[in-house]
């Protein structure tokens, strides 16, 4: 209980921090959405105007306390560029990225477990050495470049999926993650080289220590100590570093998302940042923060489930 | 044993991947010829009106999907300011005026008009039966209440509308009748011999205000739906006034912020018309696609602050068009694809540009070097280019000229900046020594002039000069006829011989165009016009 207290405020305060601070950033870079707005047309008295109207003009603490006791109370604005509630407006692009997100670490978990487990079964034979090879090579790869690799292989040359032709997913599940499937696939990939290859040598840890000896004279089979004693034990380490990892896959889906035109959260952040649209940037930092802190969190309490030596305080 | 086959299979993935690499490069190589090619196709195209002719027989129906590359304004037709929101909602909104292919001014929601000797009342008689999209007649008032909204005169202002300078003079607009017609009557306070470009202005209901949601208008489409980032619908609007068009039934504008993405989507055959290719990408085009290569409707150039030394000497300026070779930029950076332009005013602006200042200047590294020493640089200075990065087309072209000034002596270094900064720190506060930019104009030529009268707020290059300023107040008092068009030919004169900018082209404007369609057609101005658009009969 008190380390869920503890865990509580962290997160707010992290939450304030991180909202000072790229509204600070918003305040520093150059550019003016008032005037972004209206183009090069317009007069001076008609910028100043829209700035009253929009707020602009006040001063940044009144206007940051402004904004902050709004977003209490779960309003975050209203998007410049859209004039739509920046709610309203991130409602479904969040569930798409959701959708990436999840394919994506889905197919990461997947494959860095099998991979690893028939790379461990038998250090420095060909399988292992074939995937070491693989995930080196992999996990040089950055997203986008594998993305636009898919694109023209899958997307151009052998027409498996429309580039860019994102499927509604309310109404085409099916066809949306057969879509989702590619831009999932260039983030996951050199991902699951990494956690692959980090599994591997964790595996293989675990494998010299004397527990796994007794339970070979116990006479279970190599697969069934992997599977059950082994791999629970070597998981471990590798939580932590899913965790980054998921954090890593958001970040990447920014990227992808520009790549495959998924109309998604990192496309929307960046269209927003160049038109200096400031409730939909802050509201994305913000969603994004809470995403990375909840998941370390739940990091936490894997680690404690996973193994009960652990104890949270 | 094993090994040496593992090593084998590895060799061959990374010979493949590479090979890969090899042939991106081949077909880079590729554009220059076949962009030569379309090069002298390029005036075929924006000279002859029969391309329609040559397209096929047109069949009515069907939908198509035309990539863009900025997302929407607003779906607020007042509201809009960019010139890719403009030349979408050409096909949903229409003004008592509207543009047509040869940039002339043709009567819309107005079937007719007069104005008066003194060029002070406009009277413009409505077209009757044109329906708003919601089935409404267009009436009178609907006009007053567009035009005043557009003007800042209604009682309760939306600060986002963007106002209109040219009706600023506005005094009166009120409901007539002419030849028992409803007519509208705009009276001004002064007179305005251009006032017709700028009556384009969207028609919409009484009353409207954004949030209603999209404007009905009364073009030949009507809109259907519009997701952020993703698509703007259109579909046939039955009740159009002109018999015989729209051909097709929907048109989605696919949204796409990312250029290269674009392109990808028309390879994997998801898009049936993107324009402003690069030269590159449109060498890349497969068989299912057409190139159409048309003008822009702006000028690309080099302005220099002439407020910051040494751009303060009108030599200094001068000694940089001839340093320029414009042809070897229009090769380097498009392919060969593009008009050379020495002047304030774009070509597909026919009636008023002046095309013999095409040679005014031409390089010449001696003289270039000559009047540099004159003005007392004979070791040349360094400068900075300042360039908005979203704007590849105005980077590749800051880099051939870096090249092409250092033949003079000059070291130029690029500074690029975003989108947001240029129109802050560049067009607001000045505060630059040159940037490369492309300026377009609606179809008033003062449009095009705007930027350079001295006390003007869009006069970022700081051009001052007093005969241009005369000469311009000569040009806005005369009706339109040869006189005006003399004067702006005088104007364009003074810009290319004091060099308010060192102009260099009006870029091609490349369309990629799915070879089931014809109808494409090209204007002067912003327009993506698709009630022209159709499938051809097989």
């Amino acid at each position: 209980m008190r380390f869920l207290i503890k865990r509580s405020i962290t997160l707010l305060l992290t939450m304030f921090l991180v909202s000072v601070f790229s509204f600070v950033v918003f305040q520093i870079i150059p550019g003016d959405s008032a005037a972004l707005k209206l183009g090069l047309n317009a007069d001076a008295a008609s910028i100043e105007a829209l700035r009253e109207s929009m707020g602009l003009n006040k001063n940044i603490l009144i206007r940051f306390i402004d904004w902050l006791t709004s977003a209490m109370h779960g309003d975050f604005g209203t998007s410049t560029q859209y004039s739509m509630p920046v709610t309203q407006l991130l409602k479904q692009r969040m569930e798409i990225t959701a959708w990436l997100a999840v394919i994506s670490i889905l197919l990461i978990l997947a494959a860095s477990l099998l991979l690893s487990l028939l790379a461990s079964l038998k250090e420095d034979g060909w399988i292992d050495r074939l995937i070491i090879i693989l995930s080196q090579t992999f996990m040089s790869v950055p997203p986008f470049f594998m993305g636009i690799l898919l694109v023209l292989v899958f997307g151009i040359t052998l027409h498996w999926f429309q580039t860019g032709n994102c499927p509604d997913p309310s109404a085409d599940f099916t066809g949306f993650i057969a879509f989702m499937i590619y831009p999932a696939i260039a983030i996951a990939l050199p991902k699951i080289a990494m956690t692959a290859k980090f599994l591997r040598s964790s595996l293989l840890r675990e494998k010299e220590l004397e527990y796994v000896r007794t339970a070979k004279s116990k006479g279970s089979s190599n697969l069934r100590i992997m599977l059950y004693h082994v791999l629970k034990n070597a998981l471990l380490p590798v939580i932590t570093f899913m965790g980054m990892v998921i954090a890593d896959v958001f970040a990447g889906s920014i990227i992808v998302e520009q790549v495959f035109n998924i109309p998604g959260i990192g496309k929307t952040l960046v269209v927003a940042i160049s038109n200096r649209d400031f409730p939909v940037v802050q509201t994305i930092v913000l969603y994004i923060a809470l995403l990375v802190i909840v998941i370390n969190f739940i990091v936490d309490v894997l680690y404690q489930w996973i193994d009960p030596r652990i104890k949270m305080d | 044993m094993k090994k040496k086959i593992f090593l084998l299979m590895l060799f061959i993935v990374f010979a493949a991947v590479l090979g890969g690499c090899q042939d991106g490069k081949a077909s880079g190589n590729g554009t220059e010829p076949s962009g030569a090619n379309a090069s002298s196709e390029n005036e075929t195209v924006i000279s002859s009106d029969d391309v329609t002719s040559t397209d096929g027989t047109p069949v009515y129906g069907g939908s198509i999907v035309v990539g863009i590359t900025q997302d929407l304004d607003s779906l607020d037709p007042h509201k809009v300011v960019t010139a890719g929101t403009r030349e979408v909602f050409y096909n949903v909104y229409e003004g008592l005026m509207k543009p047509d292919e040869d940039g002339n001014l043709v009567p819309a929601v107005a079937s007719d008009y007069s104005v008066s000797d003194d060029q002070m009342t406009y009277t413009f008689t409505l077209r009757e039966g044109v329906k708003f999209h919601n089935g409404e007649l267009v009436t009178a008032d609907d006009v007053i209440y567009s035009l005043k909204r557009c003007a800042g005169l209604l009682e309760t202002s939306d600060p986002e509308v963007s106002i209109e300078s040219a009706f600023s003079t506005f005094t009166d607009i009120y409901a007539t009748t002419a030849d028992d017609k409803a007519a509208v009557v705009i009276q001004l306070s002064e007179p305005n011999t251009e006032l017709l470009s700028y009556l384009t202005t969207a028609i919409v209901p009484d009353g409207y205000t954004t949030a209603d949601g999209a404007a009905p208008g009364t073009g030949p489409f009507k809109f259907e739906s519009y997701a952020p980032l993703q698509s703007y619908v259109i579909v046939k609007n039955e009740d159009y006034y002109i018999p015989g068009i729209p051909y097709l039934d929907k048109v989605t504008f696919k949204i796409s912020t990312d250029a290269d993405a674009a392109f990808l989507e028309v390879l994997s055959g998801g898009i049936d018309i993107l324009p402003y290719l690069t030269a590159d990408q449109a060498a890349q085009l497969g068989d299912d696609y057409d190139v159409k290569v048309g003008s822009m409707a702006l000028v690309q150039a080099l302005f220099l602050n002439a407020n910051a030394e040494p751009f303060d000497d009108v030599n200094v300026r001068k000694a940089i068009c001839y340093a320029v070779d414009r042809q070897a930029i229009i090769d380097m950076v498009a392919g060969g694809m593009g008009t050379i332009c020495d002047t304030g005013i774009f070509p597909s602006f026919k009636k008023y540009y002046d095309s013999s200042l095409e040679t005014y200047y031409t390089q010449d590294i001696e003289k270039a070097k000559q009047l540099l020493a004159d003005a007392g640089y004979p070791n040349g200075f360094s400068m900075t280019i300042t360039v908005p990065s979203n704007y590849k087309f105005h980077v590749d072209t800051a880099q051939v000229l870096v090249q092409q000034l250092a033949a003079v002596g000059i070291t130029a270094d690029i500074k690029l900046i975003e989108w947001a900064s240029w129109y802050t720190d560049v067009y607001q506060a000045r505060d630059y020594e040159s940037t490369i930019i492309g300026l377009d104009a609606n179809l008033a030529p003062s449009n095009a002039m705007r930027f350079y009268s001295s006390a003007s707020a869009s006069n970022f290059m700081n051009f001052s000069s007093a005969a241009f300023d005369s000469t311009f107040e000569n040009a806005l008092n005369t009706p339109e006829g040869d006189e005006k068009t003399a004067y702006y030919k005088q104007l364009q004169q003074i810009l290319t011989d004091e060099v308010s900018g060192v102009y260099l082209q009006a870029p091609a404007n490349i369309v990629a165009v799915n070879k089931k369609l014809g109808g494409y057609t090209f204007y002067p101005l912003y327009v993506q016009d698709m009630a022209s658009v159709y499938y051809i009969a097989n």
